[in-house]
């Protein structure tokens, strides 16, 4: 499909179209916290805000019933939890957070197990992505492999001033850019060479610094210094997995009495000391600054081995949230730092392949 | 279309019989109540299932029956957690709900021709149980097998019932050792490292395997490395806190691996290359 170009003012338009698709969800300004919210009459979206909360549990829900059970007189009845899932938009997303539902691709629709519920909701949700034309002040995606105009979902729009330029990247999305039909006009050449100039400056304007590398982090595993430095102030309050975009660790959680009752399956922190607390009292991580190296190690080294991608967007709700100001990308130039003291310059450390 | 998370889902079965191994040990005989799941389950030795009392919570068990033996599955288990402790006044006819089978069984078809030499400590041997009787039941196919097993004391040794059937089988030495003894033991007090060091298998064309308590392990893996086991000779099964049983909820995850997907069973060499924490 070719590329479109929709004026500032039919926006809305498009919205509500949009609507005949399905469950339509913007960014929106709360009282206390900004997040996703399903946009209807007397909600307002606000795409000029990076919304505190990710969209990852409009997809990968918080708490997901997954069945109910009753024993009886005849027995154990175990029945699986369902519901209808409609179809439904996320507009507005930011490059960053819908990275993120590829990470947890790779995590949670393994070839090994696929988790269901996120696999129907990820086949029922359309990412409408819009470039970040201003990074905030802790983003840092383009040092974790993204960038502030990366084309990724299913649309892709970037702000052009008094117009969007508009870019389905899959069929269900041109589908729901055809449900606009009328509202777009083509887009020129000039408004191509115009956009892929913005796409270098958005990419120029977050700032990038070296990383450690597959390898860096193994050698430094052991270096129990760092990591207890590094530890120091954490509170191992889990604010950061929380409100991570690609965190998927969960817990398989019963609610109910010995009648009946339902299990679910929930959000889980490895920042929690109970989390690897086996019965018996056996615990590999009850320092908490092990359990902080966990979550590093695992987003920055264990994943791309696994997957071969970064488990990190490098959104920055981590260093916004944490109450003590631990800051990632603190933890990644020192890591760097530390283990290649000796080695050539940022450029060279740039380019490095991450997997080496 | 329906939200269902499937994998997790377990199903019904039925406690057939309970034995009574130790004070907090008792052996489970469980049937699959649906017959194309019961079908569908197929495992082997090694692996291990989810099982649940629902409304408590579940619980990760590994198999000690073998697959040769397709009527029932066993499960030997400690009461050592909440779950465990409701599955223990489990009774006969009573149901239990289970999913699985995960994780990786151990190799048994590459195995064939070699010795085999199981080293085991209190309920670790539940999971080489289920070799033990795979090879029985196969018994041509492999030489000889030495059982090496130790437990706390004579009271918390499993499997007693099953120590004629073993020692009669062809070419089969069990040894057994208890830490500490109690009144009218006749056999070995010592711990298993000593055993295995006087047993002193030969690494010739043999396959070391061994499952007991961390401390336990530690020692026996540098054992038979210094008794000349290659690490491809020498062989595991780990134990984590596992929930969902297909590397997803993070619990065991250890290094790069998930010990639910990638292991339980591990060879020295496999374990050598992960840096964690265990």
């Amino acid at each position: 499909m070719q590329a479109k170009i929709l004026k500032t003012e039919n926006l809305q338009a498009w919205l509500d179209k949009l609507a005949s698709y399905g469950e339509v969800y913007a960014p929106v300004k709360g009282k206390d916290t900004s997040s996703f919210e399903r946009v209807n009459a007397g909600v307002m979206p606000d795409f000029s805000i990076r919304t505190d909360v990710p969209p990852k549990g409009l997809i990968f829900r918080q708490a997901e019933k997954i069945l109910a059970y009753t024993v009886g007189e005849d027995g154990l009845e175990i029945k699986r939890a369902g519901e209808e899932i409609s179809n439904r938009i996320i507009f507005g997303i930011r490059p960053c957070d819908s990275r993120a539902f590829d990470i947890l691709d790779a995590a949670l629709l393994n070839p090994y197990a696929s988790e269901y519920s996120y696999s129907v909701m990820r086949e029922r949700t359309v990412l409408i992505t819009l470039a970040c034309n201003e990074p905030g002040q802790t983003c840092f995606c383009t040092t974790v492999d993204g960038s502030p105009a990366g084309k990724v979902g299913n649309v892709w729009i970037i702000d052009l001033g008094d117009r969007y330029y508009v870019e389905a990247l899959s069929p269900s999305g041109e589908q729901v850019v055809m449900l606009g039909e009328g509202l777009f006009m083509d887009a020129t050449e000039d408004d191509k060479l115009l956009v892929q100039h913005k796409e270098r400056e958005l990419f120029k304007a977050v700032s990038r610094f070296p990383a450690p590398t597959v390898g860096d982090l193994n050698r430094i595993f052991d270096d129990e210094d760092f990591w207890k430095r590094l530890a120091d102030k954490c509170l191992s309050c889990g604010m950061c997995t929380f409100l991570c975009p690609t965190c998927h660790c969960y817990e398989i959680k019963d609610e109910g009495n010995p009648k009946s009752g339902d299990r679910y399956r929930i959000w889980d922190s490895c920042m929690f000391s109970n989390f690897t607390l086996a019965a018996g009292g056996h615990n590999p991580r009850v320092e908490h600054w092990k359990r902080l190296r966990q979550r590093m190690m695992h987003k920055f080294s264990y994943f791309i081995e696994n997957s071969g991608v970064i488990g990190c967007v490098g959104c920055g709700r981590c260093i916004r949230s944490c109450p003590v100001a631990f800051d990632v990308r603190e933890f990644l130039r020192d890591a760097a730092l530390v283990c290649t003291a000796t080695v050539g310059s940022i450029d060279g450390l740039l380019d490095r392949d991450r997997t080496a | 279309m329906a939200a269902i998370t499937d994998m997790l889902v377990p199903v019904n079965a039925t406690v057939t019989d309970v034995i009574g191994e130790t004070p907090d040990v008792k052996t489970f005989k469980i049937k699959i109540d649906d017959g194309n799941y019961r079908e569908s389950f197929a495992y082997r030795p090694g692996q291990f299932a989810e099982l649940s009392i629902l409304g408590i919570g579940e619980s990760t068990i590994s198999i000690t029956s073998t697959p040769t033996r397709p009527d029932y599955l066993e499960f030997s288990i400690k009461r050592i957690g909440l779950v465990t402790e409701a599955i223990h006044t489990l009774v006969s006819c009573n149901k239990i709900a289970l999913r699985g089978p995960y994780g990786n069984g151990f190799p048994v078809e590459d195995w064939k021709g070699k010795d085999l030499v199981f080293v085991a400590g209190g309920i670790g041997l539940a999971p080489l149980r289920s070799v033990i009787n795979y090879m029985l039941d196969n018994r041509d196919d492999y030489g000889r097998i030495q059982l090496i097993y130790g437990a706390r004391s004579p009271q918390d040794l499993v499997f007693r019932w099953e120590y004629d059937t073993w020692r009669q089988a062809k070419d089969f030495d069990l040894e057994i050792t208890v830490d500490g003894a109690s009144e009218g033991w006749m056999g070995r007090v010592g711990f298993v490292p000593a055993l295995l060091k006087e047993a002193a298998p030969s690494p010739e064309n043999a396959i070391a395997l061994t499952c007991g308590p961390p401390v336990m392990i530690k020692f026996v893996l540098q054992d038979l490395v210094s008794m000349g086991f290659k690490s491809d000779q020498i062989i595991t099964t780990l134990e984590s806190k596992m929930q969902c049983g297909v590397g997803q909820c993070g619990r065991c995850n250890i290094g790069p691996k998930y010990i639910c997907k990638d292991g339980p069973v591990f060879t020295l060499t496999e374990l050598n290359k992960i840096k964690g924490d265990f």
